[in-house]
């Protein structure tokens, strides 16, 4: 009996005591959350390959460009991205940088990844003179991208962003004397045979259906 | 209906204290939620929670088996079916204000696979694993479907490409959500439309056969009783349920997709998996058990995913489009491969041993390693168009009987 009455009084006390560091830590997991949820692009390991072409008169450069995410700082108020750029193959550049959540968009390098948020596209295409949404395709795959358009004088740009991950899909700039272009060619987060497979399935639920249909059509006849 | 219940029940005693322990194991949570949630860790929270919601969920299933009795069918079908996934729906319905939509994306698909890879295969390995000690009878190595399944398994084939279509725009929106409703609504015209199939009491069993053997008018105040416990629970244990995993899985370095994935569904889908279980255990009632998983399958599939972007937008404050990111879709397009390659094991109208060990090996394949996900989805769809070829004659079965069910339904009445 008197063994009852301990364990039921260590029980009350331990139960607070384990409470007690109650969720100080709640919005620091917040902010992780978000930051998963906002910019799934920024995964350490994760790279993004662009195409960059350049023309100047008669002169045309072109190159590749690769951005790699090597670490992810997950602190309370901000968070760390750790990144290097590779042109041609070659390390170029590498580069920490700190942020608060719910930026915008985060610069790596010369192109920036931009926040899925509904609110912040919205905030975004602010910027813009026309919005609207297209797809664009990495071998069979479709991806659907929201594209911004501005210009002014003889200055141009037209922003093609994959909406799920806010990445860059391409990116034209061109004012009178120089246009620059960049194209998505390759990343590890997008499978280029999804499109495929994808319709692959769709093909075997159509015949399933035709036949069903066939057979409900000429059983109504009968 | 209304008429009074001739139900005969063995052990009442125990299944009497099945209720009060399921109500005992409420109390906890509803302290704690008294006390203010603020109070705890999210460890506490996550367990006296979770425990609630299998609570609530298991008292909400036996009101919703037992209350078909007392109503008309349309109504069972209409609000019953949907009061018993209400645990899933409030954990979609959560995830999708907060607009948490990389978790709603992980506890759809993994409910779904779940079910499908798990469920299924348990229902053919338990009326195996029963058949086997009896020494009187063959093992069952398969489970006969009933013609009238025929309906599910067709809607079930249109939800699954409709998902494929999901995947391809990248999106889930509005368009969906008329789409998705819009099956849903038509499943239950059709289900309405068919002849009133006789309802068995010899099939329920557990806690909801002891309410039926109660008169009626003590089983409407027992069952309203059930749904408003289960309904308050749902109610305020889900979304502090929901927050909690997510904090335990980041504050001890699990993959929170990964606990949102598994762990919200196993507890959600635990009351009408052990139904289906329970009806694996005799030879007569299998193919129940298989048909109440696939009819979760359709609810799933169309008003589950179709709600999803309803609330988001009423979240958002106007009509949003939910973009998919390379992960979701690639989580949708093993899940939809995964329901295609269910639908054509069930086109010959036999559930085998081979169909279910196969969607078990695979659903366990892609459950410890989920960076084979691409893979495993490749082996579904081809073993899908190896089992549409290879049993090309015997599918004309489900054809035939969802022909002759649509013509029941929508056919000149004479």
């Amino acid at each position: 009996m008197r063994n009852k009455k301990i364990v039921i009084i260590a029980l009350l006390i331990l139960i607070p005591l384990i409470n007690l560091p109650a969720v100080h830590s709640v919005e620091y997991v917040r902010q992780a959350e978000s930051l998963e949820q906002n910019f799934p692009s920024l995964k350490a390991g994760n790279y993004y390959k662009y195409i960059k072409t350049m023309n100047t008169g008669n002169r045309k450069i072109q190159y590749s460009i690769k951005i790699e995410i090597t670490n992810v700082v997950i602190e309370e108020k901000q968070f760390t991205v750790s990144y290097r750029v590779y042109n041609n193959g070659t390390l170029k550049h590498e580069e920490s940088i700190t942020c608060p959540y719910h930026e915008l968009s985060i610069k790596l390098g010369e192109l920036n990844v931009y926040n899925t948020s509904a609110a912040a596209y919205d905030e975004l295409s602010k910027k813009y003179d026309k919005r609207y949404l297209t797809y664009y395709w990495v071998a069979s795959t479709p991806i659907r991208a929201l594209a911004l358009e501005k210009s002014s004088n003889s200055y141009s740009e037209r922003l093609l962003i994959d909406e799920g991950l806010g990445i860059i899909l391409e990116l034209d700039i061109s004012n009178s004397s120089t246009t620059i272009k960049y194209k998505l060619v390759e990343s590890n987060e997008i499978f280029p045979h999804l499109g495929a497979i994808t319709f692959f399935g769709i093909l075997i639920g159509i015949v399933i259906m035709s036949l069903v249909a066939y057979e409900v059509k000429t059983h109504k006849s009968q | 209906m209304g008429q009074e219940l001739n139900v005969e029940v063995h052990n009442p005693g125990r299944l009497k204290l099945l209720i009060l322990i399921t109500y005992i194991l409420l109390v906890p949570w509803f302290t704690i939620w008294a006390i203010g949630t603020h109070n705890f860790s999210p460890y506490t929270i996550a367990i006296i929670s979770g425990i609630a919601v299998v609570g609530a969920a298991l008292l909400i299933a036996w009101a919703a088996e037992s209350g078909q009795f007392i109503v008309s069918q349309a109504f069972a079908l209409a609000v019953l079916a949907l009061l018993q996934v209400a645990p899933e729906y409030a954990f979609e319905a959560v995830l999708a204000l907060e607009q948490r939509i990389h978790l709603a994306a992980a506890s759809m698909t993994g409910a779904n696979r779940l079910l499908m890879g798990l469920g299924w295969p348990m229902i053919a390995f338990i009326a195996y694993g029963i058949s086997k000690f009896k020494k009187d009878r063959e093992p069952i190595k398969e489970i006969r479907l009933d013609v009238s399944q025929s309906v599910e398994i067709t809607f079930l084939v249109w939800c699954t490409i409709y998902s494929f279509v999901i995947v391809a725009k990248g999106t889930l929106d509005i368009i969906d959500v008329f789409v998705l409703v819009s099956t849903y609504i038509f499943y239950l015209v059709f289900c309405l439309k068919m002849p009133a199939e006789e309802l068995d009491v010899e099939s329920v069993h557990g806690p909801a056969r002891y309410l039926l053997s109660f008169g009626t008018s003590k089983l409407k105040v027992a069952i309203t009783l059930l749904f408003i416990t289960g309904g308050l629970v749902i109610l305020t244990a889900a979304e502090p349920f929901i927050d909690s995993i997510v904090e335990v899985a980041i504050l001890s370095g699990i993959s929170a997709f990964f606990l949102a994935q598994w762990l919200a569904p196993v507890l959600s889908e635990f009351p009408e998996s052990t139904s289906a279980f329970y009806y694996a255990t005799s030879e007569k009632l299998a193919p129940m058990g298989i048909g109440n998983l696939v009819s979760s399958k359709v609810n799933q599939w169309s008003l589950l995913i179709g709600t999803i972007p309803l609330v988001y937008s009423l979240s958002v404050g106007h009509l949003a489009f939910i973009p998919l990111t390379p992960l979701q879709r690639e989580e949708i397009l093993l899940t939809g491969a995964q329901s295609l390659f269910g639908v054509v094991a069930l086109m010959k109208l036999r559930f085998t041993l081979v169909d279910a060990v196969l969607l078990f090996v695979l659903w366990l394949l892609q459950f410890i390693f989920p960076e084979i996900r691409i893979e495993v989805t490749v082996i579904y769809l081809v073993l899908a168009l190896i089992e549409m070829i290879y049993y090309r004659k015997e599918n004309y079965k489900l054809f035939r009987a969802f022909a002759e069910a649509w013509k029941l339904a929508f056919g000149k009445k004479r």
